[in-house]
């Protein structure tokens, strides 16, 4: 036994120095291997990305089950549910309260970009003639600028051109900077809550709510996200004031943060009544899902208010715990839409190209020393002892990759997340997985040279 | 260097490549996963900007009408279908057609739909009410489609299948379903079958080819009349109140496009824009390529395919000099210039990119680009232009990589041969 180890030791110290002496050739090995394994951290963290945003809103909601319609297709794309079957739900006595939520996409009027201090209204493109405020009627002279005039564009230039070189690089790829006077509206996710009964967890987005919600409780008065796509206009706040969710004026009363995913460019929250007075949303006695607090929240408590509720609802409502609702609101984001499709394939297509690099490397390595290791065999080493070696190192190079691997993606991450946008952050799954592939490629690879390694014959060397 | 020495050059780093059959094969397929990583990605770009513009590139007309406020034809504004009157007085212009898009309001509800439930699966939501003796059973859970709608007589989508299917799909309740939208919310493409949509009975008689894009999973043509029917709110009290998405306006042969819709801008109220159909393609593209992220993040995958692949031909490169380095010694020996040995080495690198490229455009191609399309419904196209842009980033990948790897031979010494 102790005879074993030892000599595992010592083989060990072969692989060990075979890869400090290895000089630029390992060198080139470690930089091929970790550039592929950043390649995988990259295409893990674009698919993190989806997911995260996917489960985003709903994580940051206050609720042990959830009411929603049949028709279900994502929390963008809710369907409907009756207030009576929320109501219906929240009798039974483990259920604390039922809340409904509205969500529904609404044309949101964007100030112009550039903002002309000298028109607070931006009114070359209003939907509505009148000020409700004041009665009075607004100008309807020509447009304030038009298409690519070239006051606009220089304007646009001094902006970029004060800004830190990222941030004006940044400001150019998301089309902040752009001159485009057409797209002065656009479509954000309005969220319809009850703001003295507001169904987000504690955190900075009830804290938004509550801190406001005598304002948020009158009429067509919203919250804007902060982190909404910068056409929305929040920077422009303190100036602008020609606000419009889809056809009828608003006020922009505070801000809240939520990531932008995929799904929506940006959002406001509303109540309850200036959602249904101002949004297309068609059925005053119906919400998007009905959110379930349980009183008793160990899991066979759910489970069997889950059943019992279940029991007593018509087919018209689904019921689901939290758990399976964001593993359905995941599974939507990364296995039907094409954004998640398409990161998935590049996962794959990472995967693969990583193993070929890995491969490549040890292959060329085995073939380099073949005449070492047919040495040992010559001195009188076993058949495997060239096999353990390889084995041993590959490993190691596996390890030695993997490190600046994941520095070069942490620098990626932070990159794509400043330009595109895109919360970029490094799971423990994704770091755990990248870790596993490059050491089981590696292990595995090392073993297909055995044959080639059994075979080096010491006479060769002559 | 003397054109005399090229020949010998190229031979040599022919030969030097292709000596060992399977280190062949290894380094070619290393140098084809580059390729492969860098094909994909930047198919993936092209597929956001093409899929959004599809419908639009497929309009038979010279000039667009839409609606000042449309930012993309994925959320459609409506406006007044009474503003193409306008353009209509004007004689250079032959024809102005109304085109409709919903993309909101339009549920379908196919006979192979299931909800979540396995138990609820091909019931009626409402069971029993419903008496209608040819009743299907349909079952709950419907998907949002895309419904494109226009006269069938005026022709607007340049798809051959719609052209020749003209008269079938011109009568009451039926459409014609997108072949490439997605099977998984919609079920296996019924063909003579009734379905869903808003809740009303539509028979499928037929269909076409278009594919899907970010927003939408499959789509739906119909004619006008069928639209206004399913789509009540869309209808006004006249014909030239019904509320349009989009004016296709096709002029005389030999008019001058740009000078016609220079003519017909000044007349038009505030609320409605006449653009050129590429304008029309430009601006939508200008919208997703910036306002969406995910143009920039395939964009770095092409980079990062790049950089890997530079590493993967150095690794190669680097290895084969390096096992080469006594005749490279030799070589210098008899007296070649480094330049030449350096030559000699980029020229392998270049056929490693040549050879990696086909392999890698073949694959890429041949297996990972129908499959990827089958499963996103995304029209993929092919584009030369493409290709030569990727061929360029190869060959710059391997002539770099043998630039690197080459640096070793300059201080290769003869004498050490006899060490």
């Amino acid at each position: 036994m102790i005879r074993a180890v030892g000599r595992l030791l010592m083989l060990a110290t072969v692989a060990l120095r075979n890869v400090r002496h290895g000089g630029r050739r390992t060198a080139a090995a470690i930089l091929g291997t970790s550039l592929s394994l950043t390649l995988v951290l990259l295409q893990l963290g674009f698919l993190g990305a989806v997911r995260v945003t996917a489960v985003y809103l709903l994580e940051q909601l206050e609720f042990d089950a959830v009411l929603s319609s049949p028709s279900y297709d994502s929390l963008y794309d809710a369907g409907m549910v009756s207030l009576d079957r929320v109501e219906q739900a929240s009798s039974h006595p483990n259920v604390e309260h039922g809340r409904p939520i509205w969500l529904m996409f609404a044309m949101w009027r964007c100030p112009p970009y550039p903002y002309d201090p000298g028109d607070p209204n931006g009114d070359d493109d209003p939907t509505i003639a009148d000020d409700p405020k004041t009665g009075d009627s607004r100008p309807t002279g020509p447009q304030s600028f038009g298409e690519g005039s070239q006051a606009v564009i220089d304007k646009a230039r001094t902006v970029i051109e004060a800004k830190q070189p990222l941030d004006a690089l940044r400001d150019v790829l998301s089309g902040r900077y752009d001159v485009r006077p057409n797209f002065r509206r656009r479509e954000l996710l309005a969220i319809g809550v009850d703001p003295f009964d507001q169904p987000f967890r504690d955190g900075p987005v009830a804290d938004a709510i509550q801190s406001t919600r005598e304002d948020l409780a009158i009429d067509a008065r919203v919250l804007l996200n902060r982190l909404s796509h910068p056409d929305f206009g929040w920077d422009l706040r303190p100036q602008f004031s020609g606000w419009e969710l889809d056809d009828s004026r608003v006020e922009v009363v505070g801000g809240f943060d939520v990531l932008k995913g995929f799904g929506a460019d940006g959002g406001v929250i509303t109540s309850r009544t200036t959602f249904l007075r101002h949004t297309r949303w068609p059925e005053p006695r119906s919400a998007s899902v009905g959110l379930l607090k349980f009183r008793e929240r160990d899991p066979d408590q759910v489970e069997q208010t889950l059943d019992a509720i279940r029991a007593r609802l018509p087919d018209d409502v689904e019921l689901l715990s939290r758990a399976q609702m964001l593993t359905r609101e995941s599974d939507h984001w990364v296995k039907r839409t094409n954004t998640g499709l398409m990161f998935s394939a590049g996962v794959a297509l990472a995967m693969v190209v990583a193993g070929v690099v890995v491969y490549q490397v040890l292959s060329s390595d085995v073939r380099n020393r073949l005449p070492e290791y047919a040495t040992m065999k010559a001195i009188g080493y076993s058949n495997d002892a060239p096999v353990v070696i390889v084995v041993i190192q590959a490993a190691m190079l596996a390890l030695l990759s993997y490190v600046p691997a994941v520095v070069m993606a942490q620098g990626l991450y932070w990159l794509t997340t400043s330009l595109a946008m895109i919360p970029m952050a490094m799971a423990a799954r994704d770091l755990t997985t990248t870790l596993v592939l490059a050491l089981v490629v590696g292990v595995g690879v090392s073993l297909l040279t055995v044959r080639k390694l059994r075979a080096a014959n010491p006479a060769d060397l002559f | 260097m003397s054109s005399r020495l090229l020949g010998p050059a190229l031979l040599l780093a022919w030969r030097n490549l292709t000596e060992n059959r399977l280190r062949l094969l290894s380094s070619v397929a290393g140098a084809a996963f580059a390729v492969i990583l860098m094909f994909v990605e930047s198919s993936f770009r092209d597929a956001l900007l093409d899929s959004m513009t599809a419908v639009i590139r497929k309009l038979d007309g010279d000039l667009v009408l839409i609606s000042r406020k449309l930012y993309t034809l994925g959320i459609p504004m409506s406006f007044p279908a009474q503003r193409l009157d306008l353009p209509r007085g004007f004689d250079d212009v032959e024809k102005v057609s109304p085109l409709y898009v919903e993309t909101r309001r339009s549920r379908w509800r196919g006979p192979y739909n299931r909800g979540l439930d396995p138990h609820r699966a091909g019931r009626l939501p409402g069971d029993g009410e419903d008496s209608s003796p040819d009743a299907e059973p349909i079952s709950p859970a419907p998907h949002r489609i895309r419904v494109i709608a226009y006269k069938p007589s005026d022709d607007l989508l340049n798809i051959p299948s719609v052209r020749e299917s003209m008269a079938a799909w011109d009568a009451p309740e039926v459409a014609l379903v997108d072949v490439r939208s997605k099977p998984r919310p919609y079920g296996p493409i019924p063909r003579n079958q009734d379905v869903e949509l808003t809740n009303r009975r539509i028979r499928i008689v037929g269909d076409f080819e278009l594919g899907t894009d970010f927003q939408n999973d499959g789509t739906l043509l119909m004619s006008e009349e069928n639209f206004l029917d399913y789509f009540p709110e869309r209808r006004g009290p006249t014909a030239s109140d019904h509320k349009i998405d989009v004016g296709v306006i096709r002029v005389r042969p030999g008019t001058d496009v740009l000078r016609l819709k220079r003519s017909i801008a000044p007349i038009l109220p505030r609320d409605v824009l006449v653009l050129t159909r590429d304008e029309f393609v430009a601006r939508e593209q200008d919208f997703w390529g910036k306002v969406v992220p995910v143009g920039i993040v395939f964009n770095i995958g092409v980079a990062m395919g790049f950089v890997v692949g530079l590493a993967i031909c150095y690794q190669v490169l680097f290895s084969d000099v390096a096992d080469r380095e006594a005749e490279f010694a030799t070589l210098k020996a008899v007296g070649h210039r480094n330049g030449w040995l350096r030559l000699v080495v980029v020229f392998q690198g270049t056929f490693l990119a040549l050879l990696g490229f086909v392999v890698g455009i073949g694959i890429s191609q041949g297996a990972l680009v129908p499959l990827i399309k089958h499963f996103t419904g995304l029209p993929l196209e092919f584009k030369p232009m493409g290709a030569v842009f990727i061929l360029s980033l190869t060959v710059l990948m391997c002539v770099l990589s043998g630039l690197i790897a080459a640096r070793r031979l300059q201080s290769t010494d003869p004498a050490q041969l006899f060490r």
